[in-house]
């Protein structure tokens, strides 16, 4: 950052970014996916994985907190030292342009299979890549401020979920124990863990933060916030529909939706496809602006904007491949255990790092 | 003579800093040639008057150069010749000299000020002065002269409210300072001028309360003013542009009112306002896209209406903004989500429509864009028969003639109706366009497309600030102590005034 970054971004943004960031690529498809290996403690195990995630984003708020006005795009070079700092920006960068690509293209997919089937998948990828681009350039204070919106937007309708929880079997969340082995619970509780990807962009935001005394609350505020809906979800699609059906239904949170009748609306999993871009576009454009900032922390001539702009137009020629939803299903899955392990390992190294600094002497420039 | 000069130049302090010209200095030439070079510049217009005549005993000639109708002739005469004549015999005395305090009360014009610069005795003599030309002295002296101030204060015409005050601002900077000052009556009311515009020379006036407007946003107010270069400024819609709000953006960056005591109200609230000479419109600055739903007179009603009528603003900008490209998009692609008792009234009305929905939307709200605009640019009498023709006539005669779905018609008439429910003209604008992108999203993309656009104008209001104010606030940042005054608006209660609402850097 060449200068110090404004304090514009409030607790209640922070919140609200990390969670919208999560809920994205997680909800749609979450029950069906933990399980399929974890059976009737699926929501158990969603709120175990919570648990677990909202302590690893306490670390990564602690993290953050070493380098106050820096953001992830310094930090690594001043810890690993300036060439194995770009080796792991490098790293992180593609991991962020992949899961930008592979939130848009899996919302496209859904889209695609779900509501408008003549339209090809690209065309959505598009639309989600420019309107990240539009959400990136609006920089931290702006895209805060969007994330913020978003999450009013689309909340409420996750509420509708409330009406078939009070119609499902509770007798489905039975027996709890003994139902499933050690094995599969753990398979099952790697699955969810996907479902948190995107939590590291609090390492983005925190040098915009008005209250820094308070963000670990917020951060883990968010986990939690997400698990609490991740759980609810499981446990109502494990209710409604049974193991045996959850596990053929590809999208069972829209599925559990498509039951429920307003006055106005006879199909609200309709109504969520749509607001739900609102979502998709926070998780992608965070995505956009990690990889952009990191592309800028390797080379500090390179001028934001136009690296944004290169980088979704490079997305965007990526994007024009339509890829069946089921790969881009399969891919996400791979790409989760990838994603968590170096997100966790690269964390844990690096407070490590930084203890060892502080324990020299050095703290970082900022303190 | 030219010590006497001195003090009185003395006396009268220096010139206003506020009325510097950026434009180049030209000197003075003489009594001669100053006389010339204005006679050459106004080219003999009709209303550029000179009185000349000459002193007593030496012979010394005085001009007073004056546009008539810009300043007033026998004010002129009162307030400038009756005076100057003692002020001659004065300096002829040989105690003149010795009494600078006379030499003061002689001239009993309220401002007077030493002119070095041609240039600037241009642009006085167009903003109502007179000056005051004599033989031997290189400097011109100049007289506030102005006629009439123009139009009297009147009661509000755009802004219309049953309840509160009537008052309207006129197109005179200095009166509607005047009204301010009335409803705020403290010394921290700050103004600070400005003249903008090469050919229009237009006074503009920077107004905010010391202490409770922020320091950090009155110099971004200030800076954004001094840095206007425009050759012509002829109304306070110029400045939201050239102050760099959003030039391109659809969305209203500043609140334009005729009412004294909005601006009041909002100056109280820590904003800036901006007075332009010559236009009737103040320009309050920072405004949130909360604020394009408020109208004065939500200040003068009970708290619980005036939030249900807040609300209902909010659901007609949606409806007025969404509803068409809604009707397209549900038509179009996406039967499934309308309830069945629904789906079958719509699809029967759609049958032998030869138009796609969205061609029939697109040519619904052409016509009555069209008819709109025509009607407005109608006397009151004719514009209202053209609305009824166009309303009745046109859309039965569409009907029958199997154009268009009477559903649809039903959907741009609510939209248009609760475009009307906008308080102001420029958010009717706004509307308009947001209406057609939102219609071109629907047609072509059905719910999604109509997503886009609106994460679209989420993004981009997200990207606004002005004067460093979010414009999304209070929402985004959520701000609950601001919410009082959103759509909900708090009864008054017994505390001190001052609010921090505007606190930048949220």
């Amino acid at each position: 950052m060449n200068k110090e970054p404004k304090p514009s971004v409030t607790s209640f943004q922070y919140l609200t970014v990390i969670s919208g960031v999560l809920f994205a690529n997680g909800i749609m498809s979450l029950p069906r996916v933990v399980a399929s290996d974890a059976g009737r403690s699926a929501w158990l195990v969603v709120l175990a994985v919570g648990l677990v995630m909202s302590g690893i984003t306490l670390l990564a708020d602690k993290l953050a907190s070493e380098f106050p006005s820096q953001d992830a795009a310094e930090w690594p070079k001043l810890l690993l030292g300036p060439i194995l700092g770009r080796v792991w920006m490098s790293v992180y960068g593609l991991r962020a342009i992949a899961l930008c690509l592979l939130t848009a293209q899996l919302y496209a997919g859904n889209l695609s299979l779900r509501l408008l089937h003549e339209t090809p998948t690209y065309v959505f990828a598009i639309i989600i890549l420019t309107l990240s681009l539009m959400a990136v350039l609006a920089r931290i204070p702006g895209f805060t401020r969007y994330s913020e919106a978003a999450f009013f937007l689309s909340m409420p309708l996750i509420l509708f979920v409330v009406i078939p929880f009070t119609k499902g079997n509770s007798v489905h969340l039975l027996p709890l124990i003994g139902d499933k082995p050690a094995e599969d619970l753990f398979k099952g509780a790697l699955a969810a863990s996907y479902s948190y990807s995107g939590f590291d962009f609090l390492w983005f935001v925190y040098p915009y933060l008005q209250h820094k005394a308070s963000s670990k609350l917020w951060a883990s505020g968010a986990v939690l916030l997400a698990t609490g809906v991740y759980t609810f979800v499981t446990a109502t699609a494990v209710m409604f529909f049974g193991i045996e059906k959850l596990n053929i239904i590809f999208l069972p949170t829209l599925s559990i939706l498509s039951g429920i009748e307003v006055v106005f609306f006879e199909r609200i999993d309709s109504l969520m496809m749509f607001v739900w871009l609102s979502t998709i576009v926070t998780t992608a454009a965070s995505q956009l602006y990690t990889a952009t900032r990191l592309t800028q922390g390797m080379s500090s001539r390179l001028s934001f904007a136009k690296t944004a702009a290169l980088l979704s137009g490079l997305l965007l020629i990526m994007a024009i491949n339509d890829i069946p939803i089921r790969q881009a299903v399969a891919f996400s899955d791979m790409f989760g255990v990838f994603d968590l392990s170096f997100i966790i390992s690269s964390l844990l190294l690096f407070l490590f790092l930084a203890s060892l600094r502080k324990g020299k002497g050095g703290t970082s420039p900022e303190k | 003579m030219d010590n006497l000069w001195d003090k009185i130049i003395g006396l009268f302090g220096e010139a206003d800093p506020a009325n510097n010209n950026q434009q180049p200095e030209i000197r003075m030439r003489g009594y001669k040639g100053n006389l010339a070079f204005l006679r050459e510049t106004f080219g003999n217009a009709h209303d550029f008057c000179v009185r000349e005549f000459r002193l007593g005993g030496d012979g010394h000639k005085v001009s007073v150069v004056y546009i008539n109708h810009l300043a007033d002739p026998s004010r002129i005469a009162e307030e400038v010749i009756m005076p100057m004549a003692s002020f001659i015999n004065m300096a002829e005395s040989p105690q003149a000299k010795s009494r600078p305090p006379l030499a003061k009360q002689l001239l009993s014009s309220s401002d007077l000020k030493e002119i070095t610069d041609l240039k600037q005795a241009e642009t006085l003599l167009l903003d109502g002065w007179a000056l005051i030309l004599i033989e031997g002295l290189n400097p011109v002296l100049a007289v506030v002269a102005h006629a009439s101030p123009g139009r009297a204060v009147s009661t509000a015409e755009t802004e219309t409210t049953i309840f509160g005050p009537k008052q309207a601002f006129v197109e005179t900077s200095a009166i509607n300072l005047a009204l301010l000052r009335q409803k705020i009556k403290t010394s921290k009311l700050k103004v600070e001028a400005f003249t903008m515009g090469t050919k229009t020379t237009t006074k503009v006036l920077l107004i905010y309360i010391d202490e409770i407007a922020p320091d950090n946003m009155v110099d971004d107010a200030r800076e954004r003013l001094s840095q206007v270069e425009v050759d012509e400024l002829m109304d306070s819609s110029y400045l939201e542009s050239l102050m760099g709000f959003g030039s391109l953006s659809p969305f209203p960056q500043a609140l334009y009112t005729e009412r004294p005591d909005r601006v009041a109200g909002n100056l109280l609230e820590g904003r800036v306002a901006i007075l332009v000479d010559g236009s009737p419109e103040a320009l309050v600055l920072p405004v949130g896209f909360a604020d394009l739903f408020q109208v004065a007179g939500d200040y003068y009603g009970r708290s619980l209406s005036v939030t249900l009528v807040r609300a209902l603003r909010v659901l007609a900008f949606f409806l007025a903004t969404t509803l068409p490209a809604l009707y397209a998009a549900l038509v179009s692609f996406n039967y499934e989500i309308l309830p069945t008792d629904l789906t079958i009234p719509v699809a029967s009305f759609r049958t032998g429509i030869p138009f796609p929905p969205a061609i029939e939307v697109f040519l619904m709200l052409l016509i009555v864009d069209i008819l709109q605009e025509g009607a407005t640019r109608l006397p009151t009498k004719v514009g209202q028969t053209v609305g009824v023709v166009g309303g009745f006539v046109l859309g039965q005669a569409i009907i029958q003639a199997g154009l268009v779905s009477p559903l649809l018609l039903i959907a741009i008439a609510i939209s248009l109706i609760g475009s009307f429910a906008m308080p102001n003209y420029r958010v009717i604008g706004l509307v308009r366009i947001l209406r057609y992108a939102l219609l071109l999203g629907g047609s072509v993309l059905s719910g999604v497309g109509i997503m886009a656009v609106w994460v679209a104008i989420i993004i981009h209001m997200a990207s606004i600030e002005v004067l460093g104010v979010p414009y999304l606030r209070p929402l985004a940042p959520l701000r609950m102590a601001s919410m009082g005054d959103f759509i909900y608006r708090r009864p008054y209660i017994n505390k001190p005034t001052g609010s921090k609402d505007n606190e930048q850097g949220t």
